[in-house]
């Protein structure tokens, strides 16, 4: 039996790959991470010589897995690119935020948040790095990634059932 | 029992996911929102590439998806709304077969330059497409057996 986290490992690394390139981000768009979710269960069941039926548990794990996966490389790869160009998408529209942020009336909390914003777009732009971004962008795409990667994992699952089933008669 | 349990689990979270993707428009009068903007526009952009001229705008505030995803998520909202009220005995695989054949043929054709970016055709096709793959899980879901506990 082959391990269960070699193919989430594979399709999650790929996936992430996908989804930062900017120019394959435009074709595969909101499947990509489905569909490498539900591609991983396939190459489970490849793997495996399995036809087995597949169940919601194993359909959520390897699409759980994937996701995290996919979270943990793309924040990898957006800490490389970061590092090597000292600027991002999230520097470059503070400026934005900052224009919209400036016609309200102050707030102490929300001029902390801002403040916080500021010294990782300038910590950026010195070092390369943030380590308070870094949290930022694993967070915000860990979330994304995980229910699109359970999503995937579902709809994997019912496929694979549906393709092994016909295969069978 | 369990499948209604299941979808109306389902159907909140979608919601949500939909409130989220409508938040600029929603919420733009709200200042606060504008300091959690940059960080829900990052959760989005990880499923979307976001490109200006492929989203809708709405009052002046696009939202935070392309217009194809917007169908999409839209579609799977229908779906989930639909299948509380319609029971589908068919098996849906082949029409998932040929909305995806949509998609994938408007995405091909707009990058190879056969045709313009239309916000309308991306939108039907994405609505076309998350309806029937909704339908197709609920239905497999159904099939299968799968939300029985004593299932294997």
């Amino acid at each position: 039996m082959k391990s269960k986290y070699i193919s989430p490992l594979v399709c999650g690394f790929t996936a992430s790959v996908l989804t930062i390139v900017p120019g394959l981000k435009e074709i595969g768009c909101c499947l990509i991470i489905p569909f490498a979710a539900g591609f991983s269960l396939f190459l489970f069941q490849k793997a495996n010589n399995n036809n087995e039926k597949i169940s919601v548990k194993d359909g959520l794990f390897f699409g759980l897995m994937t996701g995290i996966f996919s979270a943990v490389f793309s924040t990898a790869l957006e800490i490389l690119f970061t590092g090597i160009f000292h600027t991002n998408e999230f520097v470059k529209s503070l400026p934005q935020v900052e224009a919209m942020f400036k016609s309200f009336a102050p707030q102490i909390l929300l001029d902390q948040v801002f403040q916080m914003y500021k010294n990782m777009a300038k910590e950026i732009r010195t070092n390369g790095f943030s380590l308070i971004y870094t949290i930022y962008f694993f967070a915000a795409t860990s979330i994304t990634s995980v229910i699109f990667g359970l999503i995937g994992g579902l709809l994997g699952m019912a496929f694979i059932n549906r393709r092994n089933l016909n295969s069978d008669k | 029992m369990h499948y209604q349990k299941f979808n109306l689990i389902f159907l909140v979270l979608v919601i949500i996911w939909c409130f989220g993707m409508l938040s600029p428009v929603m919420l733009q009068r709200i200042n606060s929102y504008e300091i959690v903007k940059p960080f829900i526009n990052q959760m989005y952009s990880t499923v979307c590439h976001q490109q200006q001229a492929k989203t809708i705008a709405l009052f002046n505030e696009e939202i935070l998806v392309c217009s194809r995803c917007a169908g999409i998520y839209f579609g799977v909202l229908f779906g989930i709304i639909s299948s509380f009220f319609i029971r589908i005995k068919n098996n849906l695989l082949k029409f998932v077969w040929i909305s995806s054949i949509v998609v994938l043929s408007d995405v091909v054709a707009v990058n190879f330059g056969f045709y313009d970016y239309s916000k309308i055709i991306a939108i039907a096709s994405g609505l076309f497409f998350g309806l029937t793959i909704i339908l197709f899980l609920e239905n497999e879901f159904k099939f299968f057996n799968l939300l029985n506990k004593n299932e294997k």
